[in-house]
């Protein structure tokens, strides 16, 4: 077997269905723009509709309502009762889901292609004709809050929707998209009704469609569906997050069975060019068993059951995060040997095999995303929502760029002390 | 237009079983080493060590230490993951095809070649431990394991796939090995790759790493019957803010000739546009999490309703999955809504064939049960031939409100 991985992008080498120079673009007369790709062979589509709201663009007051209204649109329109949308696509062979997001909203289908006309239309017949009918949420707002309840019971969850208001004291990430059981009960009809017609304008929504369809005709079906969205573009100005100046811990417990830790270090928005060198830091650090966090403080000193690092890349200003599972009495050497690798990347180029590695790694998960309908779907709105679709085959090239300088730059500029907040979650044994 | 061809299926000397078929829609490449052993064939003491066994796995081979076999595996960003199940265990890999020599070759390394160093296996221990209790932070898999507990008095079924601490504590290297040479021979092997390869390039390298070991057969092995009478109840608290409750019901094993109908019955309870989702989610608001489902495996199937919900709702809860169930028994689906679930099922399926591991997973799967991997290209058919009247008369036979298992975790007072 070889010694070492070899580098060639994939999608240069061999690409079926994988460009994105195949997907066709156009934008209704009302400003929704649509994105088209049609892939084979399996005889299916993923239909979805984003629209870029979510819970940034909340008051305090109705915190949550971004996912509260996602609910309600499956329940009812004019001429579908309660049950009726889900049981046509049941029917269909498909599902259907959606999900909120800080920035977006997103309403997907997966379903055998010959069925599109009927996610078109239901669609399309939730966005125009929803009745936000009083009984319906009252029912519904039970239901969010034993969603909030189910998240609230998981530690992880628990904890990363504590660390996010320290991280962000002035930037609505801090506030968790699914609001607050108060501000729920507190949400009226009109509220929805009034942040419905105010954000699910056309200009501020876009279709991605990929499957087993014709480009042109789709194009033309998804036309006449939306063709009577209201036009509009509404703009809102965020609050900047001020620089981080000082070290941020907290400390909670509860009935848990095992330990968790979370740091959270400040760092630029997505599209930023300082991320391709933080996306390689993320995997050498905390993706995969061969990570630098998992064999050091896993493998070798067994003081965590997992360790893992990621990037929460939004618009603005996001956030490097690792996060550890561990017996309580290994808090303190679990933030040391966190700390100490990550000043071993600060002072240390790393090696040449250790970042093909991290780049193969990203390509690979790249490609596996690929393999479904639903996962092109959900890649392509990603970056669309970030300004451009293209934006993920840009991404994979450029991190093959990176150098090992980068990473140590990239290390060295964003891994300060002062810019980390961290929150322990300890275990209260019962 | 990327182009698909038909499976193949080729039987080594050694009974090794080869199944392959090409897929080049993406340039990915899926392997799956596919077991007969599992969960059916543990004991109370020995609860566990199937898993322990799977952990180990990567830990070091013949050619590499642990460290280094991680680094070659990631390195070709191959993700690779060994499962246990009630009546089989294995391997699963998936990899860019540009990658699949040295991906193979890993794959092959690791499950026929393992060391146990037993530095490895007491960390993996202590890892498996700590997920043990672990699990009990997760409300849901907590309870549908209490359900699984209760369900069953004397079959292997009842244990949870993780062991228990005593057994996962006093497991020895020794046993490992011994349970490694005992399970893992190729005439106990059903092999299957899916994906962007050339199928007859992919047959010689199986054969390659494949016939070079000898034909062992496995004993005949016997389960215990199982006995459970009764409406059985258990429950644990937690310090939670919501209620998990599971009824769990024994449901026809994975080779009856029903086991088609009665995946159509649970169809009719699953689901977004099913009965549970729209009666107890829908119209009553009850919960955000609802659902059944049900695992055909090989001396029993199981049938598990859930939900989480509010505390002051458990008797609601307990009454509207009853209620669901038992309609099953009072009445034959409509012909609309029978259709509306086979429809669903059918498409569930169409859509999970474009994941070329899943599409390994279940060719190997049916071949493993004796019903031959085709199956798992007729299934729209199994679907389709399914009859209303059928339905009903299973739901009689198995939804026994005297006789299931209840299982609730539950908020703590204080």
């Amino acid at each position: 077997m070889r010694s070492g991985p070899r580098r060639n992008a994939q999608i240069e080498e061999k690409s079926p269905g994988l460009l994105a120079s195949e997907i066709v673009s156009d934008e209704l007369p009302n400003g929704i723009k649509v994105l088209v790709k049609q892939v084979y062979p399996a005889r299916v589509a993923n239909l979805g509709v984003w629209v870029k709201v979510g819970s940034v663009n909340e008051s305090d007051r109705v915190a949550g309502i971004s996912h509260f209204i996602e609910h309600m649109l499956f329940k009812g329109t004019e001429k579908r009762a309660v049950g009726q949308i889900a049981k046509e696509i049941h029917g269909c062979g498909g599902y259907m889901n959606a999900f909120t997001d800080f920035e977006c909203t997103c309403y997907w289908i997966v379903l055998p292609s010959k069925y599109l006309d009927v996610a078109l239309d239901v669609q399309a017949d939730a966005f125009l004709n929803s009745t936000f009918d009083e009984v319906e949420l009252h029912k519904e707002c039970q239901v969010i809050i034993e969603e909030l309840k189910m998240y609230e019971d998981r530690p992880e969850a628990f904890a990363f929707e504590k660390l996010m208001p320290m991280a962000y004291k002035k930037h609505p990430y801090g506030r968790p998209i699914i609001g607050f059981e108060p501000t729920l009960r507190s949400t009226t009809r009109q509220d929805l009704f009034d942040y419905f017609h105010d954000h699910y304008q056309a200009g501020n929504m876009f279709i991605t469609l990929v499957g087993d369809v014709e480009p042109t005709r789709s194009i033309r079906k998804i036309k006449n569906a939306f063709k009577s969205m209201p036009k509009g573009s509404p703009k809102m100005t965020l609050p900047a997050e001020p620089p981080q100046t000082e070290f941020r811990k907290s400390q909670i417990d509860g009935d848990i069975a095992r330990t968790h830790i979370q740091m959270a270090f400040h760092v630029p928005e997505a599209t930023h060019e300082d991320l391709h060198a933080l996306r390689v830091l993320a995997t050498l650090l905390g993706e995969g068993r061969s990570s630098r966090l998992s064999q050091s403080l896993r493998e070798k000193n067994q003081w965590v059951d997992s360790a893992q690092a990621g990037i929460f890349a939004q618009r603005d200003p996001g956030l490097f995060y690792t996060s550890f599972v561990l017996e309580d009495r290994h808090v303190e050497n679990v933030e040391k040997g966190a700390w100490h690798e990550i000043e071993r990347l600060k002072k240390e180029l790393i090696s040449p095999e250790e970042l093909l590695k991290a780049q193969n790694m990203t390509e690979s998960e790249y490609v596996f995303a690929q393999e479904t309908v639903e996962g092109q779907g959900r890649n392509l709105g990603y970056y669309e929502m970030l300004g451009d679709y293209t934006l993920g085959e840009k991404f994979l090239k450029k991190l093959f760029q990176v150098k090992p300088e980068d990473v140590r730059n990239a290390a060295q500029k964003y891994f300060k002390r002062e810019n980390c907040s961290e929150i322990v979650y300890h275990a209260r044994k019962s | 237009m990327p182009s698909k061809t038909p499976a193949q299926k080729l039987k080594l000397g050694n009974k090794t079983t080869i199944l392959v078929e090409e897929n080049h829609a993406t340039p990915i490449v899926s392997f799956c080493a596919y077991f007969k052993g599992g969960l059916r064939y543990e004991n109370e003491a020995q609860n566990g060590i199937t898993n322990f066994t799977q952990k180990v796995l990567m830990k070091g081979t013949e050619r590499f230490s642990g460290e280094e076999y991680a680094f070659h595996s990631e390195a070709i960003g191959s993700v690779t993951f060994p499962f246990t199940e009630r009546d089989a265990f294995g391997v699963y890999s998936s990899v860019l095809s540009k990658h699949q020599d040295e991906g193979l070759d890993l794959f092959f390394d690791a499950i026929f070649h393992p060391t146990f160093p037993t530095e490895e296996v007491e960390k993996e221990r202590h890892v498996i431990l700590a997920e043990i209790e672990e699990s009990r932070d997760e409300i849901y898999s907590h309870c549908l394991e209490l359900c699984d507990r209760n369900l069953f008095k004397n079959h292997p079924y009842r244990f949870p796939v993780k062991g228990h601490t005593e057994s996962v504590k006093s497991l020895q290297r020794d046993d490992l090995v011994d349970w490694h040479e005992k399970w893992y021979q190729p005439s106990n092997l059903i092999f299957s790759a899916v994906g962007d390869f050339s199928a007859e390039k992919m047959i010689e390298k199986a054969i390659h790493y494949l016939e070079k070991y000898p034909k062992i057969n496995l004993r005949k092995h016997e389960s215990p019957l199982e006995e459970g009478k009764g409406k059985r109840e258990a429950s644990v608290e937690r310090e939670k803010r919501q209620l998990a409750i599971a009824l769990g019901f024994l449901a026809p094993p994975a080779t009856d000739d029903n086991r088609f109908a009665f995946e159509v019955l649970n169809g009719l309870l699953s689901g977004m546009g099913a009965r549970l989702f729209i009666e107890l989610r829908d119209k009553k608001g009850l919960a955000y999490s609802v659902g059944s489902r049900y695992d055909p495996v090989l001396d029993y199937g199981i049938m598990k309703t859930y939900m989480g919900t509010a505390a002051e709702q458990e008797h609601a809860a307990k009454q509207g999955l009853l209620e669901e169930l038992l309609r099953l028994r009072d009445s034959e689906p409509g012909a609309e809504e029978l259709e509306r679930t086979k429809r669903h099922l059918i498409g569930l399926y169409e859509i999970g064939r474009q994941k070329n591991y899943t599409q390994a997973m279940r060719y190997a799967r049916y071949e493993m049960l004796g019903l031959g991997w085709r199956v798992a290209n007729l299934y729209p058919k199994k679907i389709e031939s399914v009859e209303a009247a059928t339905i009903q008369k299973l739901a009689k036979q198995y939804i026994d409100p005297n006789n299931f298992s209840c299982a609730v975790v539950r908020p703590a007072k204080n």
